[in-house]
């Protein structure tokens, strides 16, 4: 799995809550991501077993209302999700630290 | 705002968003088709219930999702464009239809063209040749219209909600 930065969102919205279903546009909402890239990565995740889909129950208070499919990281995906999130953040750790470093002026250097 | 009052104001919206979104899914193949066009569906009733948003807002996002999902078929289907196309599954009516249409198109502009070289008469030369543009392109735009509507009328069944 490529960590992107849409899908480190998505992964993100997800953790927060990890039992919460999750509906399309309510993804869409919290990771401030289009249809057009939300979808795609969804499917891709359940395809690799990290994001089961299930439909809403049929509520007679719905008042018409179709039933919604909703998302939900597997057992697996929370996992995947929780390393590949830590990873990132500790590469972001990393990567802050050379470039600060390299800002640095050398003590005692040259002008 | 009340569940009835979404479908009072944003009534019209609502149908389109389902036209729009059946017209995406057709890219996609049948048993995936009518599962995505029902969640889709579905999040457009929940876009229009977003109590959070204006009655506009609601209304332009609920469109824009429903416009987007072209791109996300698209996306998720790199070669449903190209199988639209595909002759061994929808025939050759649209090719042969383009064909047809263009040739006739190129005949009647060379006609025109070959016309025109033969008389010394600059308004005549000038109204031959807009009349037999006008003429190409309204065949060339038939063609196309003929060329899509065999097209689609070979991509099956649509999803009806």
């Amino acid at each position: 799995m490529k960590l992107t930065g849409a899908l480190e969102r998505v992964l993100r919205v997800f953790l927060a809550d990890p039992a919460a279903d999750r509906y399309g546009y309510d993804l869409m909402k919290a990771a401030k991501l289009p249809s057009g890239t939300l979808y795609p990565m969804l499917a891709r995740l359940e395809a690799e077993g990290l994001v089961t889909s299930a439909w809403e129950e049929p509520r007679h208070d719905a008042g018409g209302r179709p039933p919604r499919k909703f998302y939900k990281l597997s057992g697996e995906g929370v996992r995947v999700a929780r390393l590949e999130l830590a990873g990132a953040s500790m590469n972001a750790a990393r990567t802050a630290g050379d470039t600060g470093g390299a800002r640095r002026p050398a003590p005692g250097g040259a002008r | 705002v009340s569940r009835g009052e979404h479908v009072r104001t944003d009534g019209w919206v609502q149908p389109v968003a389902v036209l729009l979104i059946d017209g995406a899914c057709r890219g996609l193949p049948e048993p995936e088709r009518t599962e995505r066009a029902r969640e889709w569906i579905a999040e457009v009733y929940a876009i229009l219930d977003d109590r959070g948003l204006g009655r506009r807002r609601r209304s332009v996002r609920a469109l824009r999702f429903a416009a987007g999902q072209y791109r996300t078929v698209g996306r998720a289907t790199p070669r449903s464009a190209a199988s639209r196309l595909d002759r061994s599954k929808h025939g050759d009516g649209p090719v042969l239809a383009v064909a047809l249409g263009s040739t006739l198109a190129a005949a009647v502009f060379g006609g025109g063209i070959g016309y025109t070289t033969k008389t010394h008469n600059l308004a005549i030369d000038a109204a031959v040749l807009a009349c037999t543009t006008l003429v190409s392109l309204a065949l060339l735009a038939a063609t196309a219209l003929i060329a899509v509507r065999l097209s689609n009328r070979r991509a099956g069944s649509r999803y009806r909600p």
